[in-house]
């Protein structure tokens, strides 16, 4: 709502020409009238800061969403003061979504040392990235809506608004289970699967709800139920940071593929109940260590929301650095920003990673299919040779890929059903 | 609540006219009776037609209210500095009768636009004209104008705020009432007797008879001497459209600038949560520690401190701990917390007496416990808590 009153200015033009008309012609009633007018104004200044005494606000919002989502917003209104509070108007900025503010009313009436929650739904709106939410600052009118005061609280939280993700369906053929526990891909080690393994004397500690009953009875000391321990799959994504990447403007920019594509396998990894990281080298060195739960995800997306490509290091490199630290059975996707590489050194980097046991993917960004930003235009024959090598290389090698260009959103890449199914170009 | 503003709106309106008619042209009780009664029915009328207005595009109708409202604004204040300039009671009683008149033509247009200022501005200046008279009367129209103009433009705000905000606005519709009657009726009861302690006397139509002599005569008062001068009726007229034209542009200019600011504001339907009770400070949980009497409650007390310190450095006490076990658990530094710890479990649960030596030995040994668990890299402990444990599972 428009913080101008529609009422103020026509009422004020209309008061003084009333006390201008009430001295020329000596009518003191028409004096009368616009002096009314000044003290009803004066009121209104009064009334609406009085009705912001003792009142305190602040918001409670969610680090993160995904692009579209519909947030919900809490805003906790306070009252501190000695009265009531009513007809209080809480404005919101998020950043994230299309209006400039959000706006919403407690009528009230808010007693005396007393709190409410108002929430209001948000939809983020805008793409991928960081944005902020805030100030937020807290309003109240006069009595006739002449006049409105308001106190800003300046206080800014983040927000980050991740790629919307499609799980990769291709992808868990390609890797350990899903993630829908109890597993049965377990450990002969004592673990938190729910796959039995034996009973053992009580220890400190012990969760008193995994007593085996019948043991103690029969032993005449507590004893426990112990379970195997499930297999974690390990998954980790190397991103491909290196500026000579770097091509496209906009949402046909090839960091969009490499957000986009890298946002939906961390996805994948999360929802199949893989032990994920992320390892990258822009400007600075990218490493989210392995770790399962959802605020690992977070860490991770969090990462790849605010990653530039500004490297030097190649992708290869980056890989044959970490590659001594991947356990065996790691899938590790190389997603590469481009094609233009040594494919020997990508041959070696591959078969490295396969003698470590780690089961290799790739995904191309064909970056010489991108218009260019800070080099001459590849000549279209070359572009396709390179192309055609790069698929050949990973034929050869007979290794999962896909090799993505401008042709297609990632959001269509990443819904194909040979997504990482097959080697680029092989018959699924 | 609306339906309350449309009340108070046609009050206004019909206070306007019987004040300025009773100010000018003194009508009889059967008259403003068929005052009330015509204007409530064309108010019933017109607040039909909104819903007919409404079927024209919000920009035309714009258009439309601003050129209507510009025609009415200049001749409004044409009028008003006429009476002013010149105090006549002749001409006053012919403006009272035309913008009488034109309230009839308000009244039906006030849905024309959503804020009703036509009627507003015309209704004001009968009030104008009535308050010209002076007296009791004047200071009635004053008082009146300003209660009923404040009253309603009180209601007619909490009804747009609380639409804007899709509040349900049944609730809240005495409250808006009461606080809006609250601001405007002492202003309007100070300014109407504070009017007619200054201005007690209306003013009589006699002293204005002989400045009638010079002044403005209406057509059918005038004797044969007087003639129909073309000149001035060309210039009012002339000087009015030209100035309805030059509000009518400036208005517009106005508006195209107001038009051009770019902040968007969403007013989401608020999901309101519970009410809570904010517990004042004096009144929250003491997070200090229990006072025990003794040297028996020294222990204890340095014991517990010794707690509190662990789990400030993310080593709590796990609930089903025992002593023992806690400090086999904290492992470091050993024989100080062996000691402490024995000497923790005499005095809470022993029935041997605690000696100085023990008290000494149990504050010292926590301080340096602390002092110790401080030196160290901080460590997580994990503790669940009864809340968190689910429902055994009875399968094996």
């Amino acid at each position: 709502m428009d913080t101008y009153s529609p009422w103020r200015g026509f009422l004020t033009a209309v008061a003084v020409l009333a006390g201008l008309l009430g001295f020329a012609s000596g009518a003191p009633a028409l004096v009368g009238f616009a002096f009314g007018w000044a003290l009803l104004m004066a009121l209104g200044v009064f009334a609406s800061r009085f009705g912001l005494v003792g009142l305190v606000g602040q918001r409670r919002i969610g680090p993160n969403a995904f692009e579209g989502d519909l947030l919900t917003v809490d805003v906790v209104l306070e009252n501190y003061g000695r009265r009531a509070a009513r007809f209080v108007v809480a404005s919101d900025t998020f950043g994230a979504g299309l209006a400039d503010r959000q706006s919403v009313l407690e009528a009230g009436p808010l007693p005396s040392m007393h709190r409410r929650v108002l929430s209001y739904r948000a939809f983020v709106a805008r793409q991928w990235g960081l944005y902020t939410v805030g100030p937020l600052s807290l309003g109240a009118w006069d009595p006739l809506g002449l006049v409105y005061a308001s106190r800003e609280i300046p206080r800014l939280d983040p927000f980050e608004v991740f790629p919307r993700t499609h799980e990769i369906e291709s992808l868990s053929t390609q890797a350990g289970r899903a993630t829908i526990s109890p597993r049965d891909s377990t450990a002969a080690a004592a673990g938190q699967s729910l796959l039995f393994r034996g009973v053992r004397d009580f220890e400190a500690g012990d969760d008193v709800r995994r007593i085996h009953w019948p043991a103690t009875a029969r032993r005449g000391s507590p004893m426990v139920r112990e379970f195997e321990r499930d297999q974690q799959p390990a998954f980790v994504l190397f991103l491909d940071l290196d500026r000579r990447g770097r091509a496209g403007i906009g949402r046909n920019s090839t960091l969009e593929y490499l957000v986009r594509i890298g946002a939906s396998i961390l996805w994948t990894a999360y929802r199949r109940g893989d032990v994920l990281s992320l390892v990258a080298e822009g400007e600075r060195e990218i490493m989210v260590p392995p770790g399962q739960d959802e605020t690992h995800l977070a860490t991770a997306m969090h990462e790849l929301v605010r990653v530039r490509q500004r490297g030097t290091t190649s992708l290869l490199t980056v890989v044959d650095r970490h590659r001594e630290w991947l356990p065996s059975g790691t899938t590790a996707v190389l997603l590469l920003a481009n094609p233009d590489i040594d494919l020997d050194a990508l041959s070696q980097t591959l078969q490295g990673l396969r003698a470590f046991a780690v089961r290799p993917l790739v995904v191309a960004v064909d970056t010489l299919q991108f218009p260019p930003v800070d080099r001459p235009p590849t000549p279209v024959a070359v572009a396709r040779e390179r192309r055609e090598a790069l698929r050949q290389c990973l034929v050869d090698l007979d290794v999962a890929a896909t090799i993505v260009g401008p042709d297609e959103t990632p959001e269509e890449t990443l819904k194909r059903t040979d997504f990482l199914k097959n080697p680029p170009g092989a018959a699924s | 609540m609306s339906t309350l503003a449309s009340v108070v709106l046609y009050l206004l309106a019909l206070d306007a006219v019987a004040c300025a008619t009773l100010a000018w042209t003194g009508p009889g009780p059967l008259e403003l009776v068929g005052w009330a009664v015509g204007l409530g029915v064309v108010q019933m009328v017109g607040e039909k037609l909104g819903s007919s207005f409404v079927t024209i595009e919000a920009k035309r109708r714009d258009r439309l209210g601003t050129f209507l409202g510009t025609i009415q604004l200049s001749v409004l204040v044409l009028a008003l500095v006429l009476a002013a300039a010149q105090f006549s009671p002749g001409l006053l009683r012919f403006l009272t009768n035309v913008l009488a008149g034109y309230q009839v033509v308000a009244v039906l247009l006030v849905r024309l636009t959503p804020l009703p200022r036509g009627l507003v501005g015309q209704s004001l200046a009968l009030i104008a004209l009535a308050c010209l008279r002076g007296g009791p009367l004047g200071a009635w129209a004053a008082a009146s104008a300003l209660g009923l103009t404040g009253l309603y433009i009180g209601l007619e705000h909490h009804s747009r705020l609380l639409a804007m905000h899709r509040v349900d606005e049944e609730p809240h519709s005495p409250r808006a009432l009461w606080r809006s009657l609250l601001v405007v009726v002492p202003v309007a009861l100070l300014v109407g007797v504070g009017v007619v302690q200054v201005d007690p006397e209306e003013r009589s139509l006699g002293e204005a008879v002989v400045e009638q002599e010079e002044g403005y005569v209406p057509l059918d008062q005038r004797g044969e001497e007087s003639k129909f001068d073309p000149r001035a009726l060309r210039a009012i007229v002339l000087a009015g459209f030209g100035g309805a034209v030059a509000v009518y542009f400036v208005g517009r200019l106005l508006n195209r600038g107001r038009k051009g600011d770019p902040k968007s504001i969403e007013t989401p339907e608020p999901l309101r949560g519970r009410l809570e009770r904010i517990r004042p400070e004096g009144q929250r949980r003491s997070r200090a520690l229990p006072f025990y009497r003794g040297a028996r409650g020294r222990v204890v007390q340095a014991y517990m401190s010794l707690l509190r310190g662990a789990e400030r450095i993310g080593f709590p006490r796990r609930p089903h701990e025992t002593a023992d076990e806690f400090a086999a658990a904290l492992r470091e530094p050993k024989t100080t917390l062996a000691t402490i710890t024995e000497i923790f479990v005499r005095a809470r649960y022993g029935s041997s007496e605690i000696t100085d030596d023990d008290v000494a030995q149990a504050e010292g040994g926590s301080d340096a416990v602390l002092a110790h668990l401080s030196r160290q890299p901080p460590r997580r402990r994990r503790v669940i808590r009864d809340a968190d444990a689910e429902p055994p599972n009875e399968t094996s």
